[in-house]
């Protein structure tokens, strides 16, 4: 009985201290991703404000999807109204595998063939098609008409 | 409980060369040096406080409930680590934030409060903890300042392969220095005859 409410106490005092640093670190943890986020898409957008880049025919849609070891976050990009890019903002899948995320390898595929000539990556198949299915995803949105820029 | 002295807690019985604990880690985060840095700071940290917090509550822990109630500060501690560390340093965060988070998973850790922690008093359990997460310090420092010198003139010591073969020629290295001599049959029949 000692050792039950001894338990529970140790939870409760662990997870009131998870709470404090969660509350307290909250807004430097938000911001330092949306800047992490932001310095990823410079390399694929010259500007981040929406109406900038609808006025330079350019349309920025950001979508989610989920990969082997949680949310990847994908910016996918049009120019024109056709596809121009595709960069990963975040992800948490495993190191190593996670590489054809990176802005010079595999996901450099969009935008420079046709999205149904991408194929999903032998070793990274859950990755690759997460990402493929993201864009299909967006895709079909442009196609129908939701846009960043209505 | 005895406390084992430095050497022996550091060096003779080094958690990652002599026991083979926590090489996950060691293995994964040893191609960068201030990751490696990083990474056993932080595990030390997790390892330090966590000894300290097991050791207070030693007599509150009951038996049935004692793995569970490890498992609680531990991952207590990581996470609270894991969120520290993505709120002062992003970049370190995003490039090793998966093996921050395993640290939860490390069986050194788990090791070390379950075989000292737990039946020490608390300076010794600090103590040990301090040791033991300095010899870890060691054994990632040595494996991450091998993989990248080698790595100059074979770049092959940089990939995952390469980390496993230079793990493997260090833990040879370390057992021949450190292992006390096998004894042979002649010195257990030496030891039979002295004691007849």
């Amino acid at each position: 009985m000692k050792g039950i409410v001894a338990f529970t106490l140790l939870c409760l005092v662990s997870s009131g201290c998870l709470a404090l640093v969660h509350h307290f670190t909250k807004e430097t943890r938000k911001e330092n991703r949306e800047e992490f986020e932001n310095r990823e898409l410079e390399g694929l957008v010259p500007s981040l404000s929406n109406s900038e880049l609808c006025l330079q025919g350019l349309e920025l849609y950001r979508v989610e999807e989920r990969g082997y070891g949680g949310k990847i976050k994908l910016a996918v990009v049009y120019e024109n109204s056709t596809l121009s890019g595709v960069r990963a903002l975040s992800h948490t899948e495993t190191p190593g595998f996670a590489d054809i995320l990176n802005p010079e390898s595999w996901i450099s595929n969009f935008g420079q063939m046709p999205l149904d000539h991408i194929d999903a990556v032998t070793r990274a198949t859950i990755t690759s098609k997460a990402v493929i299915k993201a864009v299909q995803k967006v895709n079909a949105d442009h196609a129908s008409g939701i846009s960043p820029c209505n | 409980m005895q406390l084992a002295s430095f050497n022996e807690t550091a060096l003779r019985r080094n958690i990652a060369w002599v026991q083979l604990l926590g090489l996950c880690p060691l293995l994964a985060v040893s191609e960068n040096l201030i990751h490696a840095l990083a990474l056993s700071t932080a595990s030390a940290v997790v390892l330090i406080c966590s000894a300290v917090i097991v050791s207070l509550l030693r007599t509150f822990i009951s038996d049935a409930l004692r793995l569970p109630a490890l498992v609680v500060v531990i991952s207590t501690f990581t996470t609270l680590i894991t969120m520290l560390i993505e709120s002062l340093s992003w970049s370190l965060y995003a490039a090793i934030a998966l093996y921050f988070q395993i640290i939860v998973t490390n069986c050194m850790i788990l090791g070390r409060l379950q075989s000292v922690a737990i039946r020490s008093r608390l300076a010794e359990a600090f103590t040990d903890a301090v040791y033991t997460a300095t010899g870890f310090l060691f054994a990632i420092t040595a494996l991450t300042v091998a993989r990248v010198l080698i790595g100059l003139a074979l770049p092959l010591a940089e990939q995952p392969v390469g980390a496993f073969i230079i793990a493997g020629v260090l833990l040879a290295l370390v057992q021949k220095v450190f292992r006390e001599p096998r004894k042979t049959s002649e010195d257990f029949r030496d030891t039979a005859s002295q004691q007849s």
